[in-house]
């Protein structure tokens, strides 16, 4: 035993609630910054955001694909002590992808998109950022957005928002982005449209 | 009982003994043997239920037999020990204590006066009971025979 494990939840349901209910909007009004309502210990690797996604949406019906920054033992057994989660090496299998950082292209095309008949059979993506703005150099439109939602992100390439663009093309089939801080949680669901980037 | 193969073999049979312990006593022994050390819990105590599976005579093939309270916790000791509990029932503050236990056994420094202080008398309890039960048992033991009734 060479790391201690971090504790999850104090009050499960009432935690996760608030925490779902926070994703619930987050990805109904894309490009919203929403604020975590809860804050729990984080393994080593995980930010606060991405250890509240996992605790809340994983579970053992819910394989979990992790970049090579964060399988790391601190955040596998935390994952499946809490969450009871199977770790999975293998894309084709991940209902959650977390990133440590922004991922390139090719990697975000090696998951599964869904299929017509199922479209929600595709991988959700949690990525880690460093931090979120208001009245940022982000520009979103879509369904959920009365006129265009403005954002800044600090830890996310210019490619990225190409990839969002072309994830937004294939609707129905594509990924849902959660992107996640210490801090705060922004969606960028599958219906999002990129306006701008500056 | 010491299996070199298995080094989990000492923390198996303490966990076996605290989780069938009974409450009471445990409890007894508990607050004779308190530590100041604080205790973070990483699962509160939680109950649920757990298939229960039998083979027919110990050797047929496996089939459930039913279902099983069972009330599970996990603690971390201060210096990160980490010490689980599966407990049969819905005691919650069984499950605590022998999740403190378990991870304060883990602590080379405590393990061999808690083994003495706690472990051993639960399990000479546990024994004694077993005895006294088997006795009772045996002193109305009845031998049944069946005749040869002569149909080949």
């Amino acid at each position: 035993m060479t790391t201690a494990l971090a504790s999850g939840f104090i009050d499960p349901p009432v935690e996760s609630s608030h925490a779902f209910r926070t994703f619930m909007n987050a990805m109904a009004q894309p490009g919203t910054i929403q604020p975590l309502p809860v804050r729990t210990e984080n393994p080593q690797g995980l930010n606060k955001g991405s250890t509240l996604v996992m605790l809340t949406l994983a579970d053992h019906e819910a394989p979990i694909w992790l970049d090579d920054t964060l399988n790391i033992t601190s955040v596998t057994d935390y994952l499946k002590f809490h969450c009871n989660a199977p770790i999975t090496a293998s894309e084709s299998a991940a209902m959650f992808a977390v990133f440590s950082s922004c991922p390139d292209r090719q990697t975000l095309e090696l998951f599964p998109v869904g299929t017509s008949e199922y479209p929600d059979a595709s991988t959700t993506f949690v990525i880690q950022v460093d931090g979120f703005h208001e009245e940022g150099d982000i520009a979103l439109s879509g369904p959920g957005i009365k006129t265009v939602n403005r954002f800044g992100v600090i830890g996310i390439s210019q490619p990225f928002w190409d990839w969002v663009k072309h994830n937004n093309a294939r609707f129905p089939l594509g990924h849902d982005v959660l992107l996640v801080s210490d801090d705060a949680i922004v969606a960028l669901p599958r219906t999002v449209r990129v306006m701008e980037v500056a | 009982m010491i299996h070199e193969k298995n080094p989990n073999v000492l923390r198996q049979g303490w966990i076996s003994v605290l989780a069938k312990a009974d409450y009471s006593r445990l409890h007894e022994l508990w607050c004779g043997n308190e530590s100041a050390e604080e205790f973070q819990v990483l699962r509160k105590p939680e109950t649920g239920l757990v298939m229960l599976r039998g083979r027919m005579g110990g050797t047929g093939a496996p089939f459930n037999m039913g279902e099983a309270t069972v009330t599970r916790c996990s603690v971390r000791s201060e210096t990160g020990l980490v010490g689980h509990s599966y407990v049969m029932g819905r005691n919650h503050d069984h499950a605590v204590i022998a999740a403190k236990l378990d991870a304060r056994l883990q602590d080379e420094g405590q393990c061999e006066t808690l083994m003495q202080d706690i472990i051993k008398p639960l399990e000479k309890q546990m024994m004694d009971e077993k005895q006294e039960h088997r006795e009772k048992v045996a002193a109305t033991k009845v031998d049944f025979f069946t005749m040869v009734r002569g149909e080949d």
